[in-house]
């Protein structure tokens, strides 16, 4: 791109080296409502990682972009997403949040639906008597999603029946999910509870934050401070280092190297000297399976990536998914749980837990001050004229072509890249 | 059974003589520290030795009794030296999330001692904390578990153990109030 270029959202310039977004983008309500057809609806978003319908029966239900689904293994193994409405008068089948069931009941009419989606009753034998030949015989199920794919052992949904496929979709992001499911040789599980949380803002500021490295040290300062506390002594340093990373379709990453513990599997001094032995083995397994190179990668660096256009995936001090559903222009509901390697010791486990806890989550040290700041964002582009925010840290206009783009960590490459998507989906 | 349901089952044998009226002038005096902002005297209600534990489990659960935080992802679940290094943060220009901090006002009832030895007793309590933030008041309905331990000094909190009756953090949804 060596010419401008101006849409009613994006005004770049590369001679001049900006990148503008309108803030309509933001506040806009009639915006809103066409970016949930043209972008939300017609993009992979994340669902639930495979664990949570490990056995067959297993089931969950979900909200994602405004849609309330239930996710399942049935009894032969195959895992089925479903509109959460019975297809009678509408009713909601399935009201838990999870467990194992081999049928869903519509509690209404009494309408049941084997694990599959085939309705086999109407209530009674009565009622399947009234209704035409057959109707308990397969030709009546629950709707199914349009599309419903897994990478790594994530499951993904796509409402747009036309969408390309979750791998091409992924692109260059899908080997930060492989990198994932490569923290244990026997698989990952979903670690219990859940963080869920309404910001008033519109949903892609939180992307935004989420791989934004240039907060770090203003918004963090209290949290950086923290860091450096717990280290005192230990001839440790925190410095960061690391890049930002584009994958097209709009997806992308900051990598980052500090040192703020993992699980898997970097030792800190705030674990205690007592499970530094266990922590620095787990290293090694690692490193013997994948390689140095690659286990290295795994155990020592931060992967805050987002899948666009609302998944959230954060490989850090434990693997924290955030699926964001906008509820709002302004308003959205956080959705954030944690992934564990099976085969993780109770010891390893506290110190996953309670190492991330210090950072992440609305009672954390860090995810507060970022939502206050979304907060104050959203609020001045509702209260005030200001027409565009500025994205033009670090800009340079051969990045827009080039594959697998990379930046400085404190960059805003991974804000453009997300931004031409969606500028790109909304004039399609 | 979770470690801090245990001492339910307990047959008192020996007790620190706590009785109702003294645990609720402490947990009153607690509260009143939070509401007033008195963070370091709220700090100064922590017995002074051994471990101590300030939790918040997480929303949604059906049985929030049953979680431990070792195996399970809380809201908060604070050591010693997290709990320090919070309120540390907390007075920070750079708490963002408080920069004009929260109005307050926890109220607490139904107060119960459910077991005491000769050094500490288990309380339970209902708690309801009224949390204010420019024109909206959202209210965090809750089980309280707590241990006070007799101590030279007078009462002091070991454990408090919040189990929220919330669905969600809806409205103002980062916890950067203490509950």
């Amino acid at each position: 791109m060596d010419k401008c270029y101006k849409s009613r959202f994006l005004n770049i310039n590369p001679a001049e080296k900006t990148f503008l977004v309108h803030r309509d983008a933001y506040r806009d309500p009639e915006v809103f409502a066409l970016e949930q057809k043209k972008v939300l609806h017609k993009s992979w978003i994340a669902l639930a990682h495979e664990a949570e319908i490990a056995k067959p029966g297993d089931f969950i239900t979900r909200t994602v972009v405004g849609k309330d689904l239930v996710l399942n293994r049935d009894r032969n193994g195959v895992v089925r997403g479903f509109y959460n409405s019975c297809r009678h008068r509408g009713a909601a089948v399935c009201r838990d949040r999870g467990g194992n069931s081999k049928s869903f009941v519509c509690p209404y009419h009494g309408w049941v639906y084997r694990d599959d989606g085939v309705l086999v009753s109407t209530g009674s034998p009565e009622a399947d008597a009234a209704f035409p030949d057959g109707f308990c015989d397969g030709r009546t199920t629950l709707l199914s999603v349009p599309n419903l794919q897994q990478y790594a052992g994530f499951y993904f949904v796509n409402f747009d029946p036309d969408a390309q496929s979750l791998e091409s979709f992924l692109g260059g992001a899908a080997d930060c999910l492989q990198m994932i499911s490569e923290h244990s040789a026997v698989g990952m599980e979903v670690i219990s509870g859940v963080h869920e949380y309404e910001i008033n803002a519109n949903y892609k500021l939180l992307c935004e934050n989420s791989y934004d490295g240039y907060h770090l040290s203003s918004v963090h300062a209290s949290y950086v401070e923290y860091l450096v506390e717990t280290m005192k002594g230990s001839g440790m340093e925190l410095k960061p280092v690391g890049a930002a990373r584009s994958f097209g379709h709009g997806h992308a990453c900051f990598e980052i190297a500090i040192k703020a513990g993992r699980a898997v599997a970097q030792w800190i001094p705030s674990m205690g000297e007592k499970v530094r032995e266990e922590v620095e083995a787990k290293r090694e397994e690692v490193i013997a399976r994948v390689g140095e190179e690659r286990g290295n990668v795994i155990c020592d660096t931060h992967r805050n990536m987002v899948i666009f256009p609302n998944s959230v995936i954060n490989d850090q001090q434990s693997v924290l998914v955030r699926s964001i559903v906008p509820t709002a222009y302004n308003r959205m509901m956080v959705r954030a749980w944690t992934l564990g390697p099976i085969d993780e010791s109770d010891t390893l486990r506290e110190i996953r837990l309670d190492n991330m806890l210090s950072f992440l989550g609305p009672g954390g040290f860090a995810t507060p001050d970022d939502v206050a700041m979304l907060e104050l964002c959203q609020r001045a582009y509702e209260a005030t004229d200001v027409e565009w925010n500025d994205f033009s840290k670090g800009f340079s206009a051969e990045e827009i072509t080039r594959e697998g783009a990379e930046a400085d960590l404190y960059d805003e490459l991974q804000m453009r890249a997300y931004w031409l998507e969606w500028d790109r989906m909304m004039n399609a | 059974m979770p470690e801090h349901q245990r001492g339910e089952q307990n047959v008192q044998q020996q007790n620190c003589g706590l009785n109702r009226p003294e645990v609720e002038d402490f947990l009153y005096l607690e509260a009143d520290h939070l509401d007033q902002w008195a963070l370091d005297e709220w700090l100064g209600l922590w017995s002074e030795s051994g471990e101590l534990s300030y939790q918040v489990a997480p929303t949604g659960e059906d049985d929030p009794g049953s979680l431990e935080s070792s195996s399970t992802m809380f809201l908060i679940s604070d050591n010693r030296y997290r709990l320090e290094q919070r309120i540390v943060r907390m007075k920070k220009n750079s708490f963002h999330a408080e920069y004009v901090r929260s109005r307050t006002r926890h109220m607490y009832g139904h107060v119960r001692i459910i077991h005491q030895d000769a050094r500490q007793a288990g309380v339970q309590f209902n708690a309801s904390v009224y949390r204010t933030k420019g024109s909206e008041t959202v209210i965090y309905p809750s089980l309280v578990r707590a241990t006070l331990a007799r101590t030279p000094g007078g009462l002091r909190l070991v454990k408090k153990r919040v189990e929220l009756d919330l669905y969600c953090l809806a409205t103002m949804g980062a916890l950067t109030i203490l509950l």
